[in-house]
């Protein structure tokens, strides 16, 4: 027998601590409510029918298939995208060069509808972790990065955003011609590394979560960023809320971070009326009780008013995703919109919500708000940005 | 006293009545599927919650889980296999909840209030898997000892100790959910037992 005493008692250990597990397994419960969450979801998800054209072990479907049915799988899926591809090519890609409207190139390219010259652009591969710079739709003119998000229209000058140094920015609203009349931009930064000649720098802390306001009432602008990092903007206006982020490179050639000083706070009130996203009640789920927003591929399902706790942790922020997950660094960030007499810092500061706790169908997000005011709610990840207006006031 | 025939008759009754649940829910059946949640949902939930080692909120991965299920119950040519294939679901959703928490990054917010709520998520919940509803005069270090030992594991040993030591599984039977060899099993549970051994006097250290 080569058992010996210590073995022994760390057998016992193992066997003691497995019992305590076993015992305390029996306690705890669902959360009240699960159940009816899983009824809702399941009555949106439709089901999957087995196909034909793939044989019968793999559409057993357990959640990983193995060995030459994993090969079979693969192969299939691998042709349906190729032809997916093809079609999209042909379908989408074609007409495309056809409908697009005259407009101008060059810097007056910052006011007018996507023309001719406009070209598709990308930004550099994302990096996980940094800096989730908002895809560019495409160059106006040639030169013009322009984002499409949100049912508007950001079309900024073209040279890199550097920290305090002037950008000219133009809004337009989708179906409009000319820029947005009333839009109110508000900056926040993100406290994440941006690239500097394909290197993360990080200048955390140098903002923190404060909130500033960069443009109001106005669809043509020069903003100025007040230091150097990843900047969250979100314009506000009356049809509803868009967001783009962008990185800011510092002023100096060095890219050292330098110490900033702080912007001084703007005198800003309560705004009158709370510009808030019209909800979507006919996407409401059955049996939700509070509201459905929809904001281009994403569904933003918020608890009522009256049952968000104030200051402590609450009901979840829902958002489901046509996109599906796959981005990664997925976040969601609120902050409170107020009337800025200028450009300047405000006095409210941003929060950011809990880790969703699943990539895959809806997402949870938790949220504390520490107060009940006039809310723009933006998720974003390292794809795409959603942005909507919610009115908590009493 | 009820007869061991009547003990049977049930029993047979009630498999009967699970597959045609089963099999309502694959022909699309919403309220057949309602059935086999609320009969599933605990044991569910405790499974989720004990192979999760504090990472993930059981109620979001048992809730995804579910809707995975529904989606793809049609696929499940054998619906004597449900259970094994649900248990099959709640790993690969636990396992994938686990890979989206990690790989999420939270904003820093420096003088935020609620900063106590932007690091909350990031926290091991030590004590989801022990006990949250203790009893008087439990010992909370040795439940937080015990809670972040088991969360040490990786998800496939804590997953093996669970089917085998908490929910009574056979080895033949974990064989069969894992779709491996017996003498796999046998392995990996020596392996799960070893890497707890160490968990735990890493703890007493």
């Amino acid at each position: 027998m080569t058992d010996t005493r210590p073995d022994r008692d760390a057998k016992d250990a193992v066997d003691a601590a497995l019992r305590e597990l076993k015992a305390a397994r029996s306690r705890g419960a669902p959360g009240v409510g699960l159940e009816a969450r899983i009824r809702t979801r399941v009555g949106e998800t439709p089901q999957r029918r087995r196909l034909s054209l793939l044989p019968g072990r793999w559409s057993g479907s357990w959640p990983s298939a193995s060995g030459p049915a994993r090969l079979v799988a693969f192969w299939s899926i691998g042709a349906a995208a190729v032809l997916a591809v093809a079609l999209v090519g042909i379908v989408v890609l074609a007409p495309r060069a056809t409908t697009e409207t005259p407009g101008v190139g060059g810097s007056s390219a910052l006011a007018a509808s996507p023309g001719p010259t406009d070209a598709p652009a990308s930004n550099p591969p994302h990096v996980g972790g940094t800096c989730p710079l908002t895809p560019i739709t495409r160059l106006a003119g040639g030169s013009a990065p322009e984002v499409d998000v949100s049912g508007l229209r950001w079309r900024w000058g073209g040279v890199p955003w550097v920290a305090g140094a002037p950008e000219k920015m133009v809004w337009l609203a989708d179906n409009q011609s000319g820029p947005e009349a009333r839009i109110s931009a508000y900056a926040i930064e993100l406290n994440l590394p941006i690239l500097v000649d394909g290197r993360p720098v990080s200048f955390a802390g140098a903002a923190g979560s404060a909130v500033y306001a960069i443009a109001t009432d106005t669809g043509v602008d020069e903003l100025r960023l007040p230091s150097a990092g990843c900047w969250l903007l979100t314009a506000v206006w009356s049809q509803g809320a868009s967001s783009v982020v962008v990185a800011a490179a510092p002023p100096a050639a060095t890219a050292s971070p330098a110490p900033v000083t702080p912007a001084p706070t703007v005198p800003s009130t309560p705004l009158a009326a709370c510009p808030a996203t019209a909800p979507s009640p006919l996407s409401l789920p059955r049996g939700w009780p509070g509201q459905a927003y929809v904001d281009g591929p994403f569904r933003w399902l918020l608890p009522p008013n009256q049952t968000w706790i104030i200051g402590a942790a609450g009901d979840k922020l829902v958002l489901d995703s046509g996109l599906g997950w796959g981005a990664g660094d997925m976040r969601v960030v609120a902050f409170p919109l107020a009337q800025a007499t200028g450009v300047g810092r405000l006095r409210g500061t941003a929060v950011s919500g809990d880790t969703p706790p699943i990539s895959g169908g809806t997402m949870g997000f938790g949220l504390t708000l520490p107060a009940r005011d006039c809310w723009a709610l933006v998720y974003l990840d390292a794809g795409s940005t959603s942005s909507i207006v919610h009115d908590l006031r009493p | 006293m009820r007869s061991y025939r009547t003990v049977l008759q049930d029993g047979v009754a009630e498999e009967t009545g699970k597959r045609g649940l089963i099999e309502r829910a694959q022909q699309g059946d919403a309220e057949a599927f309602a059935g086999l949640v609320s009969s599933h949902l605990d044991s569910a939930w405790r499974f989720v919650r004990a192979i999760g080692g504090g990472r993930v909120d059981p109620d979001d991965v048992v809730q995804e889980a579910f809707v995975m299920v529904w989606r793809d119950l049609p696929r499940l040519r054998n619906p004597d296999a449900f259970d094994a294939w649900l248990r099959a679901v709640l790993v690969h959703a636990t396992r994938h909840a686990i890979r989206a928490t990690e790989r999420v990054r939270l904003i820093r917010i420096a003088d935020a209030a609620s900063s106590d709520t932007l690091d909350r998520s990031a926290r091991i919940r030590t004590d989801a898997l022990v006990d949250p509803h203790p009893e008087p005069g439990a010992s909370l270090a040795r439940r937080d000892s015990l809670g972040r030992a088991f969360a040490r594991l990786s998800i496939d040993q804590r997953t093996i100790l669970v089917l085998h030591y908490l929910e009574g599984e056979g080895q033949e039977r974990i064989a069969e959910l894992i779709r491996r060899p017996v003498g796999t099993v046998k392995s990996r549970l020596h392996g799960a037992r070893a890497a707890l051994r160490a968990a735990l006097g890493a703890e007493d250290r």
